[in-house]
């Protein structure tokens, strides 16, 4: 009989004990996929406010303008970006501004946009929710929530002020994106009447690049642009918000990691009293030839075979969760009162859990962790087995 | 009973040192996650209120009106307690011009009370002592390149003021979120009056003393003195007038609720191994004391009082470190995160340096969950126990 077969047999002689064992370990196991699941579906949505909303997927600018993000360093001729990966590229000019509407005040960071280039880069022309996107000079797109604290309807004008010009814009569309940065900030106007309020070309480039490659082509970029320019990936535009998505790994990953341990304690310590059970069989086992640390290693199966029992639960259950909570907007009023608290996050309205197969293969550390206690504690009983001792007391 | 259920712990030290370990662990981790939490949650609320005042006055429908006018008013005498302080602040959009630079801020002008409240925040230079002198938020004036002594215009057309006036910029403040400091102008109230609306303010600011943190019942006492007294007025305590803010507050009790039972219900599962365990290892035994006259109901309590004596004994264990511990939190502490951050945090109002807090609540919480699960987990052991017949179970072999 192979040795995973003994091992097998002798987890189901005991299927009461597996089975509340199985419990410790779907528990922690469905607690391992949900963590990881709803951590990656945080930083998922993240980089998808900041790539498809608030800021760009890559944006290229001057070095001096990256430190003092001021329209005097911006870019003095737009660049050519020779890379595979690019697949839309869009100037931008970001101006500070004072809003006038007839009752209110409001100061705040205006987008100069070109407004077809804008619509194969960014999402936000297509989640104008009433009126409709730029489409000349003279208009002027706000976020939904901006728009009632300034007290303007589509359709009313705007006054944007910055101290050395002002423009009288109509009010053509309001934008409600479930982004915070974009409903409660969000000034958009066409490129050309920015750099009219500015004197000024573009401040920056904005360069759309697939999901995941952003980091590596602001390098690859970074590589190739003329002296004096520099490029940064989704990750390097985002504000603090990013900071809080990293502390929560840093402070989350290590207690999962504590979480398997103690499912692993309480797997190695029912393997325990099992081995302490069955020593004469194992006597026997021993002096019809197998080796002691043949039997070490069943001892070692048999932790790895009833924690992966619970692990194949655990793992149904868990991701049966997770796809639940993937496809569902379970999170939305958690997220929707963190977007009214942090208005100047970048937070999304919506977080959906991430969903990969890599999760069982971390979860399935604990089967690891269950093998390796067992052939240190059990396993040892095994080995510093007396055979003459066991076999006479039969 | 007791000294049985004792004896019968330490036969199995092994298996009952490392069960009892991690409930102690799992107290010992909800204790300080506790602490932790509160003292975040204190900090970030105590700044609030430093920031809102204990009571704030305001025009009536305040979040309904539009226009300065409509927003300020001239400030009432109120008959207020000894020791208490009362602030007006105007408050407005300005342009803010240095050269060829401009960033749009909010303008607020602090009476000489409101003033001194920023020394702590002063980065550089002094505070304002005379018209026309300024503090600008750091970033503020980075963004414009000026400096100290260098004049910028505040610019707020729109009230019923001069709508524009020079300032010299004597002091800078250093505020823990950058996106504040960098649209931060304050000045005496005077010179903001004399720009945006003269002998108004948008708000009265009332500072109590000796109130506790979430103490509302002082307020609330003072809010219905003052009300008689505010025509046209509204008067609101601080966590009204946030009030998403104050909707965080009855959703503490819940989540760190969940949170600790997260932790107690692997400790519960591992204690329901354990004990068990202890049964199947013991059913002889169990059926000899059957045999020899023990009721079922008996038996049951046995397990019972064991699981109660292993949680109780380690629950003390963790209780006791997590109390050592909370005493060292009290005094301050750090996130155990890289210093990039914690100062990352800073923006969303929370201090690098926390100080911890454990109320009886949190502790009787804690405790609760331990004694919750004691019982929950001997629950089924102690049935199986209690329903042993006694031939069968002293034939029995594993």
């Amino acid at each position: 009989m192979s040795l995973l077969r003994l091992a097998w047999r002798s987890v189901l002689r005991q299927r009461r004990r597996t089975a509340l064992l199985s419990l410790v370990v779907v528990y922690v196991t469905v607690a391992t996929l949900f963590l990881l699941g709803f951590l990656d579906g945080y930083g998922e949505s993240l980089v998808e406010a900041y790539a498809e909303y608030v800021e760009a997927p890559v944006a290229v600018a001057q070095e001096a303008w990256w430190a003092d993000p001021d329209p005097e360093h911006g870019l003095k001729s737009l660049p050519t970006l020779a890379h595979p990966l690019v697949q839309a590229v869009s100037p931008r000019l970001s101006v500070y501004a004072l809003l006038r509407s007839p009752y209110r005040l409001e100061g705040g960071l205006v987008l100069g946009v070109d407004p077809e280039g804008e619509k194969g880069l960014s999402r936000v022309p297509a989640k104008v929710a009433e009126g409709r996107w730029l489409r000349a000079r003279g208009e002027v797109v706000l976020g939904q929530r901006l728009a009632e604290r300034l007290d303007v309807r589509v359709g009313e004008r705007l006054v944007v002020e910055t101290g050395k010009a002002a423009l009288g814009l109509e009010v053509v569309g309001l934008v409600r994106a479930g982004v915070s940065n974009v409903d409660f900030f969000g000034v958009y106007l066409h490129l050309e009447d920015a750099q009219a309020l500015t004197g000024a070309l573009a401040t920056h480039l904005a360069v759309k690049v697939p999901r995941g490659r952003e980091g590596a082509v602001a390098q690859a970029l970074s590589r190739t642009l003329p002296p004096g320019l520099q490029a940064k990936g989704v990750w390097d535009l985002m504000g603090p918000i990013r900071a809080d998505y990293e502390g929560s790994r840093l402070l989350y990953i290590p207690l999962l990691g504590l979480f398997m341990l103690l499912a692993a304690i309480a797997v190695v310590s029912t393997t325990y009293v099992s081995v302490r059970e069955r020593l004469r069989e194992f006597a026997v086992a021993e002096s019809l030839g197998l080796t002691p640390w043949r039997l070490a290693g069943q001892v070692a199966l048999e932790a790895a075979l009833a924690s992966g029992v619970g692990l194949v639960l655990g793992l149904l259950l868990g991701y049966a969760l997770l796809w639940y909570t993937s496809t569902h907007d379970v999170f939305g009023p958690l997220m929707r009162m963190s977007v009214e608290l942090l208005p100047e996050s970048g937070l999304s309205e919506h977080l959906y859990t991430a969903l990969r197969p890599a999760y069982a293969l971390y979860a399935a550390g604990v089967v690891g962790l269950s093998a390796l206690l067992a052939l240190l504690f059990p396993g040892r009983l095994v080995l510093a087995l007396e055979v003459p001792r066991y076999l006479k007391e039969g | 009973m007791l000294r049985l259920a004792w004896r019968n712990l330490l036969r199995t030290p092994g298996r009952n040192l490392a069960t009892g370990g991690v409930v102690a662990l799992v107290v010992f981790l909800s204790l300080v996650f506790l602490s932790v939490y509160a003292g975040a949650f204190d900090a970030f609320f105590r700044l609030l209120l430093e920031r809102t005042g204990h009571l704030v006055v305001r025009v009536e429908s305040y979040r309904e009106k539009e226009d300065l006018e409509a927003l300020t008013f001239a400030p009432p005498a109120l008959p207020l307690p000894p020791g208490t302080q009362v602030e007006g602040v105007l408050e407005g959009q300005a342009l803010v011009i240095a050269g060829e630079r401009s960033r749009a801020a909010v303008l607020t002008g602090l009476e000489a009370g409101g003033l001194e409240r920023q020394r702590k925040l002063l980065k550089a230079g002094r505070l304002p002592q005379a018209s026309g002198e300024a503090l600008l938020g750091e970033a503020l004036a980075r963004a414009l390149k000026v400096g100290l002594g260098d004049e910028v215009v505040a610019y707020a057309p729109g009230g019923m003021g001069l709508g524009i006036f020079p300032f010299r910029v004597v002091g800078l403040l250093d505020l823990p979120e950058t996106h504040l400091e960098a649209r931060t102008l304050v000045v005496g109230l005077g010179d903001a009056q004399a720009l945006l609306f003269p002998g108004r303010v948008t708000r009265l600011e009332i500072r109590l003393s000796g109130i506790g943190l979430y103490d509302q019942e002082p307020l609330e006492a003072l809010k219905a003195r003052l009300k008689p007294h505010l025509e046209g007025l509204t008067v609101e305590t601080w966590l009204e007038a946030n009030p998403l803010y104050a909707a965080l507050l009855p959703l503490y009790d819940t989540v760190m609720a969940l949170y600790v039972g997260i932790f107690f219900l692997l400790g519960g599962l591992i204690l329901l191994n354990a004990l068990y365990l202890s049964l199947v290892e013991r059913v002889r035994e169990f059926g000899l004391l059957s045999a020899l006259g023990l009721t079922g109901r008996r038996v049951m309590a046995l397990v019972f009082w064991e699981s109660l004596l292993l949680v109780g004994v380690s629950a003390l264990v963790g209780a006791g470190l997590g109390l050592l511990l909370h005493l060292e939190l009290l005094d301050g502490f750090r996130l155990p995160l890289p210093q990039w951050i914690l100062e990352q945090y800073r923006e969303f109002g929370l201090p690098e340096v926390l100080y911890g807090r454990l109320g009886v609540k949190e502790v009787l919480l804690t405790l609760g969950y331990a004694v919750g699960v004691a019982l929950l987990a001997a629950l089924w052991p102690g049935y199986l126990a209690s329903r042993l017949e006694p031939v069968e179970a002293m034939r029995y072999v594993p």
